[in-house]
């Protein structure tokens, strides 16, 4: 196995950050490969999933994956100034080429809490090939109006059509999409309107449920289906 | 400058081992160097205690640890030189990195893991960079080294003297005058005919600090 731990300036955010490239050892990436790239939720940061033994599934499916670390910016540019979703969707891309040469297959996205907002969000808006939501915050509109937190207070000037998972459903949605949430979340009901407005759209989805509550214990249940779901066609059954 | 931290699976040392691999930020990447640290030292020591971070100007810097290795393959246990030329292939591999130039150096023990491994490898080097190398050790110099099997072979690192007379042009040796190790560079000098660059120093950073800037000046 290689995992490389990334210290690097992002231009997007104007300061030293650090992502983490896991590529199996047997992939070749003179070819095109496919890129997962794995979301944080808040209070949390990229080793959230390096600490979770996502490696082993990058070897069974043979694909490259990226952990980004995006503070609690919900992935997007912020009032602050840090353009977290210009770095997500775009810097780290074009990283990954510069340093690695890496041609893009396709593009998927895990995203957990926070990050299942931000998973939605970048996926849908630069049409990701698979997203998978696990527990989302997606209705941001839900965390604005009921937080009393005013450290996460708030990222963005306006919520724009562009930042409301509901509205961008109403596009035809070429994405697949993965969305789990447990029956004990706080996050239950945001989730569950949305899951209805994927069902609507008619893209290909897959919808999750159990009685979780909002922890790691849900969701390392559902990554390996995530990936099976992903890439379940060409998953090598030798290793 | 990009700092890539790696955990890597080695063949060659059957274990997990961390290397660093640096990059400069915006020029393009025209040449490998595979940088060794010295004795008692690890992977961090040339990023802690010398600028080569602003020195770099278009190298993939590759900086692995060599423990006490000497950077030799070990009787009977790991076999660190075969674990350079791995890193030398990997890092090519994945940085997607071909037909550029390589460069090796090292100061102290690198110096000697560096003339070691150009004289064993079929691997070609552009250029050696030795950096106050031990090139004969003395059992002095050895005492209380751990790995007690490793001496006799230690002691006889100038063997491929073809190949050090083919490259001695492209060869940058650097040693102070009051330096421990002065001597015995002096003699090399004078045997392969490289030139031996030197001032007032010793056995110390300041000195590879100064010295690593006019090297990667060249490269």
């Amino acid at each position: 196995m290689a995992f490389f731990k990334v210290n690097q300036y992002a231009h997007s955010l104007g300061y030293q950050n650090q992502y983490s490239v896991y590529i199996p050892d047997s992939l070749n990436t003179s070819k095109q490969v496919d890129v997962v790239y794995l979301y944080h939720g808040m209070w949390g940061n990229r080793i959230d999933f390096e600490r979770y033994n996502i490696d082993m599934l990058a070897e069974k499916f043979q694909v490259v994956l990226v952990f980004v670390e995006v503070h609690n910016s919900y992935y997007l540019n912020t009032l602050s100034g840090e353009r977290f979703y210009d770095y997500v969707s775009e810097e780290i891309p074009t990283n990954l080429n510069r340093i690695f040469g890496l041609q893009v297959k396709t593009n998927s996205v895990i995203g957990i809490s926070m990050g299942g907002y931000g998973a939605m969000y970048v996926g849908l808006n630069k049409k990701y090939d698979n997203i998978a939501n696990l527990s989302g915050a997606v209705i941001l509109q839900n965390r604005i109006d009921n937080t009393d937190d005013k450290r996460f207070a708030w990222v963005i000037k306006e919520l724009k059509n562009e930042h409301c998972i509901e509205k961008l459903l109403l596009n035809q949605v070429e994405s697949r999409i993965y969305s789990y949430c447990g029956t004990n979340d706080f996050l239950w009901e945001d989730n569950y309107q949305i899951n209805q407005l994927i069902v609507k759209n008619g893209c290909d989805y897959k919808i999750s449920s159990d009685d979780g509550d909002h922890n790691f214990e849900s969701w390392n249940n559902q990554i390996p289906q995530v990936f099976n779901y992903f890439f379940g066609g060409q998953a090598n059954d030798n290793d | 400058m990009i700092m890539i931290n790696i955990d890597y699976t080695s063949q060659a040392l059957k274990r997990k081992s961390e290397f660093i691999v640096l990059l400069p930020e915006q020029q393009r990447v025209d040449n490998i160097l595979l940088l060794l640290h010295g004795r008692g030292d690890d992977k961090t020591a040339w990023i802690h205690y010398t600028n080569i971070t602003r020195y770099n100007q278009s190298s993939l810097i590759i900086i692995p640890s060599g423990d006490a290795s000497f950077y030799l393959n070990q009787v009977g246990g790991a076999q660190y030189q075969d674990y350079l030329e791995e890193l030398i292939n990997f890092v090519e591999s994945r940085f997607n990195l071909t037909n550029i130039k390589l460069n090796i150096a090292g100061n102290s023990m690198g110096g000697f893991g560096s003339l070691a491994l150009v004289q064993k490898s079929c691997i070609q080097f552009d250029t050696i960079g030795l950096f106050s190398p031990a090139i004969k050790l003395s059992t002095e110099y050895l005492e209380g080294y751990p790995n007690t099997l490793l001496h006799s072979e230690l002691k006889s690192v100038i063997k491929g003297e073809l190949k050090i007379k083919q490259m001695a042009n492209n060869i940058f040796l650097y040693c102070g005058k009051n330096d421990k190790f002065y001597n015995d560079c002096l003699e090399f000098s004078n045997q392969y005919e490289v030139e031996l660059l030197s001032d007032e120093y010793g056995h110390e950073w300041d000195a590879w600090d100064k010295w690593i800037k006019i090297y990667m000046e060249r490269l």
